[in-house]
């Protein structure tokens, strides 16, 4: 009870025309962040830094928590019309949103992302308020091997992922695997497949590689189909009719419950829970009318709602432990730090004006980011009427300049364009995209949980069979493979059946 | 006001510094440096570490008492990757004229010019020490209701039991690494070592259980501490703490050993010295600035000024105690440097 009066109390301090105008700015910039393909939620924030030095702690906390959640309102934008992922929590909305877009339905599915990500935001932040302490106790189980066995859960979706070919969707999983594995091994530090490169001893920018696989790789084959219109200029109605109501609403409930408990779980990448969520709807909804990979508005309500579920929960092991679970929390972080404020229960004690203010911001935020996300739908589908040759051409841009404000080096740039190709090469031959873009992003996290477990076990792996969090999640992986490949398999044997008959 | 134009223009003062730097350079080679450096013209501090974590901070904490000492802006360029290693490849290729400095961190960094693996293509010769920023010793700590109440404690249960007990650290031949390696080696003990890439996983790894201890530098210990999380075991510095009075030193306890996370600049080797005395004492006075150090003070970075002289010191002792270790520990056949 007491710390709804200490909300009630933040809430009126975030309602003062000060915080409310840095939360909007926050909020403007934040969905920029998003929009702009390349500058992600922590550069964006590492950028206005600098800001936190000459204002007061509050507003500067409040603008900074509104950029890294409202550039996750923003990473829908240029999914959904452009197929470029601004960031790598929205590669899984290109899946479907894109789709969207080319049916006209790209005002739909932009409204439904806003919506989702409102109500996903502002749940994770009533779980910050009441249930704080007990879910990051809760979250704090998960060690090095269940991390492990939670990445072999994310890995086993990849089959779910696949399109119509198994095989295939299994052979770029491994290439995004194996692209993963550039750079400095985590447990010895040695450069690994750098070709003495020093470019390549960071590894390769997850960014820049689904820009082009992504973004660059749709774009050329657009410019390949001259003749079918491939980006009609067709808008269509901006709202959701009734019935993408109906099939949204069990999407957001379900974005919002796993975006919230990975988010708890520190070090878990923001686009963990875009996968889990759009794999977990082709798993719960029967399949649509347009098909999976047609354009199901399922598959953008869910990953868009987890993913500001997932960020408004990141926040919560920085409230109540001092943690920082991502790298744009960490800044969130330094921005306290800067003011003289360390993060954790004692803050909550020292100074409760700040935190539950902070905290308040969060919802006013989210209700701006609504509102000023939800009347400019009619403007950014426009886009999509803009004449083809310019916007490919500013599409292009786009991607070279994003992907070289990453590491500001050309080395980014010419990683996205080569990838550009290699994605354009693996529509022709009809190779699914979304698994590489999984397993580059796991690929890193699951060796890190297996290398640190077997340091902790000194090499034994039983560490993931006595630990029972760890024991479970490997066994959904298991169960997961095999009903999947099992259902593929037999898939597969009508297909041939179906063909050898015709 | 988005990151892609910021960056631009920053880079464009890159390219900018560096052009004019060079078209001053062609034009009048031989005058005496300092009169006209930095002659109001930008000086760029390339940071190895990404923006706002620790290390930035204290940069940026910095960086209006620099520039009001320097009598210039200050352009700061993050370029994380590789834990510095790409930072520092670029300090060894820029023009030496002194608009360029970068920032280290010792001993991380001691391991960027030894360590033959990471194909550095350059040497400690190639630099030069200008200051030393923070000194923040390292720490051990372990849950308040562990049976251990001294590091000795704690060592002599994994003498008794090797592997048995596992702390959680963040980052390869880091200062908490080298740390725990110097523990093992003067104690004789063998201790589970469990690396994270960075030091927040690792706190959350031993706050969640999963190892016995923690070994992180004081700055991140003290909240840990202050809040009941924490116990310290040991603070490896050559006195008591402000910040932590009551727990003794390493060598109070026994153990011979000093080791810290220090955080200073550097500059190319081949600066023209008027140029590298003044951006020295500019450091110097920046640094020393009642009102900086009060601000890192605050933020639990405790601010410790190095000369270049003592800081060089500090760099070549670090350098013999990371290739001894490193040879103990067979981590990497440490590159020679003389």
């Amino acid at each position: 009870m007491e710390s709804f009066w200490f909300l009630m109390q933040g809430l009126g301090n975030a309602l003062s025309p000060q915080n409310i105008l840095f939360a909007f700015i926050g909020s403007v910039i934040g969905t920029l962040v998003g929009v702009l393909p390349g500058v992600g939620p922590a550069a964006g924030t590492a950028i206005l830094i600098p800001m936190t030095f000459v204002l007061p702690a509050v507003p500067a906390i409040i603008m900074l928590a509104a950029i890294y959640y409202g550039a996750m309102y923003g990473g829908t934008i240029t999914s959904v019309l452009l197929n470029v992922p601004g960031e790598a929590a929205s590669v899984v909305t290109c899946i479907e949103g894109h789709q969207m877009a080319k049916h006209g339905r790209a005002g739909p599915a932009l409204s439904i992302a806003a919506i989702g990500s409102f109500i996903g935001g502002t749940v994770a932040t009533i779980c910050l308020v009441t249930l704080a302490l007990p879910l990051t106790q809760l979250a704090l189980r998960f060690g090095p091997p269940e991390f492990f066995a939670l990445m072999c859960f994310g890995l086993s979706l990849v089959i779910s992922l696949a399109g119509k070919s198994l095989i295939k969707a299994l052979l770029v999983a491994l290439f995004g695997l194996a692209l993963s594995q550039v750079g400095m091994d985590p447990t010895i530090g040695f450069p690994r497949f750098t070709f003495g490169m020093i470019d390549m001893v960071g590894g390769l920018e997850l960014i820049a590689i689904v820009m082009g696989l992504f973004g660059v790789g749709d774009l050329l084959v657009s410019l390949e189909a001259q003749a079918q219109d491939v980006m009609r200029s067709k808008i269509g109605r901006l709202f959701p009719s009734r019935e993408d109501w109906k099939r949204s609403l069990p999407a957001i409930c379900r974005g919002t419950a796993i975006g919230t408990g990975l988010g708890l779980i520190p070090g878990v990448a923001s686009a963990v829970p875009t996968f889990v969520s759009y794999v977990f709807e082709k798993k719960a909804t029967p399949e649509p009318r347009e098909g999976w990979g047609g354009g199901a508005i399922e598959g953008v309500a869910g990953p868009e709602t987890a993913n500001n579920a997932y960020v408004n929960a990141a926040l919560i092991p920085l409230f109540t432990l001092g943690i920082p679970s991502s790298p744009t929390v960490a800044l969130l972080m330094g921005a306290f730090m800067i003011n003289g404020l360390i993060p954790g229960p004692f803050l909550f004690k020292e100074h409760p004006e700040v935190v539950w203010t902070v905290i308040a911001s969060l919802f006013v935020g989210n209700v701006i980011l609504l509102i000023l996300n939800l009347p400019l739908i009619g403007l950014w589908v426009r886009v999509l009427t803009i004449p083809r040759g310019i916007l490919y051409a500013l599409i292009l841009v786009f991607c070279i300049v994003g992907s070289y404000s990453l590491n500001n080096r050309l080395f980014d740039p010419v990683i996205m364009l080569l990838f550009g190709v290699l994605g354009y090469l693996f529509r022709k031959f009809d190779f699914p995209l979304a698994p590489v873009a999984l397993t580059l992003i796991l690929g890193p996290l699951m060796e890190k949980g297996l290398a640190q477990s077997m340091m902790l076990s000194r090499g034994d792996p039983s560490i993931f069979v006595t630990r029972p969090i760890a024991l479970v999640l490997l066994l959904l992986s298991v169960l997961v493979l095999v009903t999947s490949s099992m259902k593929s398999q037999s898939a597969a044997s009508e297909a041939i059946r179906q063909d050898s008959q015709a | 006001m988005d990151k892609s134009t910021t960056r631009l223009t920053r880079r464009q003062f890159l390219v900018g510094t560096s052009v004019c730097a060079a078209s001053a350079a062609w034009a009048i080679p031989r005058r005496a440096a300092s009169a006209d450096f930095p002659a109001g013209r930008p000086i760029t501090i390339l940071i190895h570490a990404s923006a706002g974590g620790g290390f930035d901070i204290g940069v940026r904490t910095l960086q209006p008492y620099l520039e009001t000492t320097l009598g210039t802006r200050l352009v700061l360029m993050n370029q994380p990757g590789s834990a510095g290693l790409v930072m520092l490849t670029q300090m060894s290729r820029v023009k030496p004229d002194g608009y360029t400095v970068g920032s280290i961190y010792l001993p991380g960094f001691n391991a960027m010019w030894l360590d033959p693996r990471r194909q550095p293509t350059f040497k400690r010769k190639d630099f030069r020490f200008l200051a030393g920023h923070v000194w923040d010793p390292c720490s051990i700590v372990v849950k308040p209701g562990a049976p251990w109440k001294t590091l000795l404690d704690f060592t002599n249960e994994a003498k008794a039991k090797p592997g048995s007990l596992a702390i959680a650290l963040g980052g390869i031949v880091s200062d908490d690494h080298l740390f725990l390696l110097d523990i093992m080696a003067k104690t004789g003990t063998d201790i589970k070592i469990v690396h994270f890439d960075a030091s927040a996983p690792a706190i959350a790894a031993f706050l969640g259980g999963h190892t016995h201890g923690l070994a992180v530098n004081e700055a991140e210990s003290t909240p840990l501490v202050q809040r009941g999380d924490a116990r310290l075991l040991a603070l490896a510095n050559t006195q008591r703490s402000k910040y932590n009075p009551n727990v003794p030193t390493l060598r109070e306890q026994g153990l011979d050993i000093v080791a810290s996370a220090v955080r200073g600049f550097l500059t190319p080797a081949n600066v023209p010295q008027p140029i590298f005395d003044f951006l020295a004492k500019a450091f110097k006075d920046a640094i020393n600035n009642p009102e900086h150090v009060a601000k890192m003070d605050k933020m639990g970075f405790p601010v410790a000024y190095l000369g270049p002289q003592e800081f060089t010191e500090l760099v070549v002792k670090e350098d013999a105690r990371v290739t001894q270790l490193a040879k103990q520990f067979k981590l990497f056949d440490p590159l020679p440097q003389e």
